[in-house]
């Protein structure tokens, strides 16, 4: 069984043989984890969202929106509802009509 | 399931805000073949070829317009399966760098900020298998993502590469 912190991704910004410039970092390579519910990239960092009900980490944009409505709504529900209504040929849902704009 | 991976030789980002049109040649996207295709990009590179310090601030993001009349890719573009045995897909994921509708980057769905300087940085980044960023269809704001340039700086010229795997 694997933990979340052994599915993390991995993200390399190398500048250090670039000029230094504002905004631009020198030297990152860190851990990325997915947002459950947007697949956002959140580079690794003491505290992350965290939603108990995917038990998935969360980008701080759904973590906020999870706790504001209480609901989990991970992408792939998202995605299993687009192909449903594709399938039977009915409307598109009004995705994320709650949910701010994550997913319009 | 079949990788691909969609590289350009020699890409200049050209710095556009969200919302707004892209400019030809100036961006990379993918966008479903199908309106139930479900892809999933697991690496995206860029290195600098840049003479000069260029400040790029690239994003990978979703898209809130989708293009339309797609333009096939030229010299320097292209997008190949990663194993020499894959099948031709009937319906293979579009990519692209030039349209006529143009695609516009979505302002709240962005998913990856690679901002680097070209003139000699290196950006990687990689999925954990099953952790992949995925897009469905061809729908708005879902199914089509694209590696492109914000606002500022000076985007440089670069190579890149996106690697992505279909149903």
């Amino acid at each position: 069984m694997t933990s979340k912190e052994q599915r993390a991704g991995y993200l390399l910004i190398d500048n250090r043989f670039a000029p230094p410039e504002l905004g631009i970092v020198p030297f990152l390579e860190t851990a990325t984890h997915t947002c459950s519910h947007c697949h956002r990239q959140i580079p690794k960092k003491p505290e992350i969202g965290y939603c108990c009900k995917c038990d998935a980490y969360l980008c701080d944009r759904c973590a906020v929106e999870a706790t504001v409505t209480g609901e989990c709504r991970p992408i792939a529900k998202v995605f299993d509802e687009l192909l449903t209504a594709e399938t039977r040929g009915t409307p598109l849902p009004l995705i994320g009509a709650n949910h701010g704009q994550v997913l319009v | 399931m079949a990788k691909f991976s969609f590289k350009h030789s020699s890409i200049t980002f050209t710095a556009v805000a969200d919302t707004t049109n892209y400019t030809d040649a100036g961006y990379m996207a993918l966008q479903g073949g199908t309106t139930t295709q479900y892809t999933k990009i697991s690496e995206v590179y860029q290195g600098g070829l840049a003479t000069a310090s260029s400040p790029t601030f690239s994003v990978l993001s979703r898209d809130s317009t989708i293009a339309a009349t797609i333009t096939g890719l030229s010299t320097g573009a292209s997008a190949a399966p990663l194993d020499v045995n894959t099948a031709a897909l009937a319906a293979p994921v579009v990519a692209f760098i030039a349209s006529t509708t143009k695609p516009q980057r979505a302002a709240t769905l962005g998913l990856l900020s690679l901002g680097y300087n070209a003139f000699g940085g290196i950006v990687r980044w990689v999925a954990y298998p099953g952790e992949e960023i995925a897009m469905l269809g061809t729908a708005a704001n879902t199914g089509e993502i694209s590696l492109s340039a914000y606002t500022g700086g000076t985007p440089g010229i670069s190579n890149c590469h996106l690697v992505f795997e279909t149903t």
